[in-house]
């Protein structure tokens, strides 16, 4: 627990630490005048062309929305594959998941609580009643078992959340309660049901999409049960356009902005002059700009928060001399994983575990003795070199030879998206390394070609990021199954480094069918974690904090430091806290 | 015979940057009133500029440096071209002198009908359209050429017929003065001899003055009745064509003559050396370095075109009374 | 001798209206076998690009739904992979994409970059924005270049025109994204004189009134001026050098002897004359320009087939990319074929010869 709080204050000084910087760095170096307090005289938004029709700037929140490369703006069909790309608003205003995960907390939302009778075979589920769509129509338990039905229906056509019904049945219980009835015992499929750091299984409108095409019908009113309805999409300006609905059926949860405006913005170059006219509420931009922002538009400030997703390395064991624990416990010695977490765009921490966590690692699945005797997180050269001489890494005329006598030469492979972090850890390792006889070639990677490389298992090393449930770690233990080693070339769906183990498949195999509250299953936990720390078949690198822009002028109301992420579930529960700026 | 244009003390240059490079220098020559007078002289020594300059057609770098040119029309009028101011000057072109320049085989406008091009010349000068149409099948029938060539494209002609919708577009206002800058040059034999033929017929008919540049003696030969032989920018000799194929006068002259056998445009023979470029006339008599007679004030002083009787004219030493140089008597 | 001349017009009369025929017959021949080796080409170098649409697919599907269950990612790809054609053979796959292409009106499959809209659909959506800005911006660069250079060319000897060729020469060498990203910081942002990116103000829907088009007109401004300018100026310099040197022939000489006033010089004998290399060099500019306005739109935000290409490249969207580079390849050989076949009604020569 000290451990744990020490990464707390180390989290809140780095942030301190930066907003000093931030501070500096604006130029701003008035005098101090003591009789006339004046606050800074904003700018002026644009008037002319970032203001929407006759929406009033102080009741519209305006989000300058990521999203990858996707176009979806004329259809509100989350079962395409291509509209989740988050940059409508669709998936964060009107779609409601079941329960929603908050910082480690589960919200009841469309659902109540859920119970699994003793021997995890059967889960009822109650659903929250006065439920109603955004057309005015009631959401009853018809629409819940018509969506049960339609996925289940659909699963070979390519729609998430529907596999994970085959062989389920259920039944309505009253007006209230469902009853599924599972195949063998499993004390997490209430998880399908949990909106965290992404989505879940929603239910859908019965009386909009039956008889549709489950991957072409394109839900063109953007039907759902949140609290918004579509006003207009236009994929011209890439503007999407969305009212309140004030028959909203949880008036306590009712978001404070009348309108929200989503719009695409694709060069970060161009945007960073609107942001400074304080043309956009909330949005990512990179971080360098953020600073130049600040200094133009005191409204703006950065709302840093934890990345809820660790990056880590993957080591390719099949791969000599990868396919040696202490050889990858050596490299994992090289690594100086502080200098990275400081090198990236808001400093960072080191985390000794890759399940996504809000600083605080939950004990029941983390044994600190493990980590601490395999020195998870450690930096130290001299270590390493003892570990090779030790397991056989003979060093002759300076180059350190694998078993076979031939020199050990590795290629990392990492990304650029613009975070210094991303890239300089291959760096720092390939000089670590270079000094005790090893060569490691840093490679850039193309995002698509990376996309495609890994999970074919063509690389040595790897950077990965790694995102799971936070209240639940084993599906990141479950990437290591030895069902997931494919030959490499073949794509691989668990983590890509081919990494097989009967020991832990054995314990994994008895996880996922345990219940995590049980003291039983956490001690299995603590047992594949202490696997891991001995094996290190990838390793932590660190855990990243990271800044969106939020403007203060209109609204306020979100702080630094929550673990806070805009394109996820999440931000349904994040516009409860929005208020206005007065 | 009454002088048609009067040329004097005509120099011509090149604007270089800081100075300007004489050409043709101190010109002086009479044209007669239906006349053909050659002009002859080797490549490059400036008989093209001299024609501009009558026609103050000279276009940068060349430029007109001092003289006077008078034209006398038979209704007794007197014109002083140097004078005239630009705008009157386009009216009097074509009307009154006329022009037909070197390499006027690209002088017409590829991308026009012949039509067009003799069209807009004779409405510019006063016809209607019907009479300028008029007017132009019948100069292309004088020239021997069909009303059909009006329809063609420069292209579709021969050489020659391209050089004779020249002829007639430049006799087509009836001009006193028409100035032909190497006429026949590229044509062969037999076609320059049509062309000469017909120019000759015109003058007949016409009684225009012609004045027609060339460096082939056997084109004055054919249909010239004076010549002026010119040597770096200067004329050298003036005379009609019979007396000074008869007995020239000029070193020069004589050395041309002497090369007649010679293919036309080929360097004359007997003479070292090589025709002076404007950028370094020499000083003095601008033949002397290449004159066969030369003596002593050769180098040092420019000789004066001057009477020498029946007619004749020429600029040289052995001419001057103040010299008597010993070897005259070799005449 | 003249009748002989003549029966050699009416001779070169009718076999210039056979080579006539066969110069189009030709040309179209030449069009045609571009286009087919300008699909092929296209259609294997984007399949050697690294990098599978399926993977892209999940990496974004992990994304979004996070920890999606590995077996359910298995039956996503594979629907989709069945859905793009990706399964067959590239052989298969390409006489599949060529049949449907041309059989099927241009129907190069659904998109990736917006499922399910077809290909085509999205081209044809983003169409108007590219054309319309091409055209409009290359023919008005062409005209006013065309224009400026013939004045520049006419009084190429005057002081003022040093001037401007230099201005000329400095925006020809200057990339068009810097021009552009100058307009928009400039203009758009530091002046405000005008909208520095999108197509229209975000709050409209397209109508047919006045201020949706008002808006429309705004916007188009700058990203046009950036083409403009960049392209124009090249135009510029190049009609002045042509006038410069059409000047100089002997048909000038001639006219002005001719005593032909000098507008109609300017007109029937020097324009005319440098027109012809200039609106070839029209033809030759238009491919060059089409990867310029792609630049542009993505700078202002303009919903084109640019943005579109740039979307579809990252997706590895092949239909998509496919359909665009089809499309501009069809596009700037349609416009070469047009300027190429209006060449002999401006140049005379060209009707024989060729
Ligand atoms: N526009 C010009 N630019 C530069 N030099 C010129 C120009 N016009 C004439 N010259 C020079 O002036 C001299 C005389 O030229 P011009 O054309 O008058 O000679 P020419 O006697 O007509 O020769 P040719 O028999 O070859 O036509 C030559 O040396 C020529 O190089
Ligand atoms: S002046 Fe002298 S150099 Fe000149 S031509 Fe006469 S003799 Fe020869
Ligand atoms: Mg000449």
């Amino acid at each position: 627990m000290l451990a744990t709080k020490s990464k707390r204050l180390a989290f809140v000084a780095a942030m301190a630490a930066l907003f000093a910087l931030m501070a500096c760095a604006s130029p701003v170096s008035e005098p101090i005048v003591i009789e006339v307090t004046s606050t800074p005289e904003p700018m002026m938004p644009a008037e002319v062309e970032l203001v929407f029709g006759d929406l009033p700037r102080d009741e519209t929140f305006i989000v300058a929305s990521q999203a990858p490369n996707n176009d979806v703006w004329d259809s509100f069909n989350h079962y395409q594959a291509a509209t989740y790309n988050n940059a409508s608003g669709y998936n964060q205003l009107t779609q409601e998941m079941p329960f929603l995960e908050w910082d480690g907390v589960i919200y009841p939302w469309l659902a109540q609580s859920w119970e699994y009778d003793g021997d995890g075979t059967e889960l009822t589920l109650t659903i929250t009643e006065g439920v109603n769509w955004n057309d005015g129509m009631p959401l009853t338990i018809e629409d819940w078992l018509f969506t049960l039905q339609y996925n289940a229906d659909n699963a070979d056509k390519g729609i998430a959340w529907a596999s994970f019904l085959t062989d389920i049945e259920w039944r309505a219980e009253g007006s209230n309660q469902i009853v599924f009835t599972l195949p063998e015992s499993n004390f997490r499929f209430h998880q399908n049901f949990i909106g965290h750091i992404a989505g879940a299984w929603r239910p859908v409108a019965k009386h909009v999409w039956e008889g549709q095409d489950a991957t072409t019908f394109k839900n063109p009113d953007a039907i759902g049960s949140g609290p918004y309805r579509l006003v207009s999409a236009n994929s011209d300006t890439r503007t999407v356009i969305w009212e309140r609905r004030d028959e909203y059926w949880d008036p306590e949860r009712l978001p404070a902005p009348k309108y929200q405006v989503w719009l695409k913005r694709p060069e970060a170059d161009v945007a960073v002059f609107e942001w400074e006219e304080g043309a956009y509420d909330l949005g990512r931009i990179p971080f360098q700009l953020m600073t130049r922002m600040m200094s133009a538009n005191a409204h703006i400030k950065p709302l840093v928060h934890q990345d809820p997703c660790p990056r880590g390395l993957i080591f390719n064991v099949m791969n000599e001399p990868l396919d040696d624990p202490l050889f990858r416990r050596a490299l994992g010695l090289l690594m100086n994983r502080q200098a990275v977490a400081n090198l990236a765009n808001v400093p960072s921490y080191v985390t000794p575990v890759l399940w996504p966590n809000t600083g605080e690692i939950d004990e029941r699945f983390y044994d600190a003795a493990a980590a601490e005797e395999f020195e998870v997180t450690t930096f130290d050269p001299e270590k390493a070199v003892q570990l090779l001489d030790e397991a056989g890494y003979a060093l002759v005329d300076g180059v350190r030879l694998d078993k076979s006598g031939n020199p050990i030469s590795l290629d990392a492979f990492y990304i650029d998206i613009g975070d210094p972090a991303w890239t300089v850890w291959s760096w720092l390792l390939a000089e670590q390394a270079e000094k005790v006889g090893i060569e490691v070639n840093p490679r850039l990677l193309d995002i698509p070609t990376f996309f495609a490389q890994g999970p074919n298992g063509e690389f040595d090393i790897l950077f990965r990021w790694f995102c799971t449930r936070p209240s639940d770690p084993t599906a990141m233990y479950d990437g290591l199954h030895s069902k997931y080693a494919m030959p490499i070339g073949e794509r691989s769906s668990g983590i890509p480094g081919r990494y097989r183990n009967p020991e832990l498949d054995a314990i994994i195999d008895q996880i996922r069918t345990g219940d995590p509250a049980s003291a039983a299953t956490q001690e299995l936990f603590r047992q594949a974690y202490r696997i891991w720390a001995e094996e290190q078949p990838y390793l932590s690198l660190f855990g990243e904090n990271e800044g969106v822009a939020f403007n203060t002028q209109y609204w306020t109301g979100l702080e630094v430091g929550q673990p806070w992420v805009h394109w996820g579930a999440h931000f349904r529960q994040m516009m409860v806290w929005i208020v206005p700026a007065q | 015979m009454s002088t048609l244009l009067k040329i004097r003390n005509l120099s011509a240059g090149l604007q270089g940057r800081r100075a300007i490079t004489q050409v043709v220098s101190n010109v002086d020559l009479d044209v007669e009133a239906g006349e053909i007078l050659g002009i002859v002289g080797e490549s490059g020594c400036g008989k093209s500029t001299m024609a501009a300059a009558i026609l103050r057609l000279l276009a940068r770098p060349q430029a007109l440096q001092s003289g006077s040119m008078q034209l006398t029309l038979e209704d007794g009028e007197t014109y002083d071209l140097l004078q005239m101011p630009e705008k009157k000057l386009r009216q009097f072109r074509w009307r009154r002198l006329s022009y037909i320049p070197q390499g006027s085989m690209n002088s017409l406008n590829p991308v026009l009908r012949v039509r067009r091009q003799m069209t807009d010349t004779l409405v510019e000068h006063g016809l209607t359209k019907e009479e300028a149409l008029g007017r132009a099948g019948e100069v292309l029938e004088q020239v021997n050429l069909e009303p059909r060539v009006l329809d063609s494209y420069p292209h579709e002609l021969s050489g020659g017929m391209r050089q004779r919708v020249i002829i007639a577009l430049a006799v087509s206002m009836r001009p006193a003065l028409v100035v032909a800058d190497e006429l026949t040059t590229a044509l062969d034999v037999v076609t320059q001899r049509q062309i000469l033929q017909q120019m000759a017929a015109i003058r007949d008919e016409l009684g225009t003055t012609f004045i027609l540049i060339t460096h082939d003696m056997g084109v004055v030969a054919q249909v010239a009745d004076r010549m002026a032989v010119m040597y770096a920018g200067r004329i050298g000799e003036v005379g009609s064509v019979k007396d000074v194929f008869a007995s020239p006068l000029h070193p020069y002259s004589q050395a041309l003559i002497a090369s007649i056998p010679q293919q036309s445009g080929q360097r004359v023979e007997g003479l070292s050396g090589e025709a002076p470029s404007p950028w370094n006339y020499p000083a003095g008599c601008r033949f002397h370095p290449r004159c066969p007679r030369v003596f002593e004030p050769c180098s040092e002083q420019a000789p004066a075109l001057r009477p020498q009787g029946s007619g004749r004219w020429a600029a040289c030493h052995l001419f001057e009374p103040q010299f008597e140089p010993q070897n005259v008597s070799d005449q | 001798m003249v009748a002989q001349e003549t029966e050699t017009m009416e001779a070169a009369e009718v076999s210039g209206r056979r080579e006539a025929v066969h110069y189009i017959v030709r040309r179209f021949g030449i069009y045609l076998f571009t286009l087919w080796a300008a699909f092929t080409v296209a259609f294997f170098v984007f399949r050697m690009v690294p990098g599978d649409p399926m993977t892209i697919l999940l990496g974004q599907l992990s994304r979004a739904e996070g920890q999606l269950d590995p077996e359910e990612a298995e039956v996503i790809i594979a629907h989709y992979r069945e859905v793009f054609g990706l399964d067959e053979p590239l052989y298969k796959q390409y006489v599949f994409y060529l049949g449907n292409s041309i059989f099927r009106g241009l129907d190069f499959g659904p998109s990736f970059v917006a499922y399910p809209t077809p290909t085509r659909d999205l081209i044809v959506q983003r169409l108007p924005w590219t054309v319309g800005i091409f055209t409009t911006s290359v023919l008005l660069a062409w005209i006013a270049g065309t224009g400026l250079g013939a004045v520049m060319g006419w009084l190429h000897q005057r002081r003022l025109t040093g001037l401007a060729v230099a201005v000329s020469t400095l925006l020809q060498i200057t990339p068009v994204y810097l021009v552009a990203l100058g307009l928009i910081i400039y203009v758009g942002f530091a002046l405000r004189w005008l909208p520095p990116g999108g197509p229209y103000a975000a709050h409209l829907q397209p109508t047919w009134n006045w201020e949706f088009i008002s808006s429309l007109l705004r916007h188009a401004i700058l990203p046009m001026l950036s083409v403009m300018l960049t392209l124009g100026a090249g135009f510029t310099l190049g009609m002045r050098a042509l006038m410069i040197s059409v000047l100089g022939e002997d048909y000038l000489t001639f006219a002005k002897a001719k005593g032909v006033l000098p507008l109609t010089i300017l007109k029937d004998y020097a324009l005319r004359n440098a027109l012809i290399p200039q609106v070839t060099g029209l033809a030759i500019v238009l491919g060059a320009t089409l990867n310029g306005i792609f630049i542009v739109e993505v700078l202002f935000q303009l919903p084109g087939l640019g943005t579109l290409f740039v979307q579809a490249m990252g997706l590895r969207d092949f239909n998509t990319m496919q359909g665009i580079v089809l499309f501009s390849i069809f596009a700037v050989l349609t416009l070469t074929l047009i300027v190429d076949l209006a060449l002999p009604l401006l140049d005379p020569r060209i009707r024989k010869t060729v």
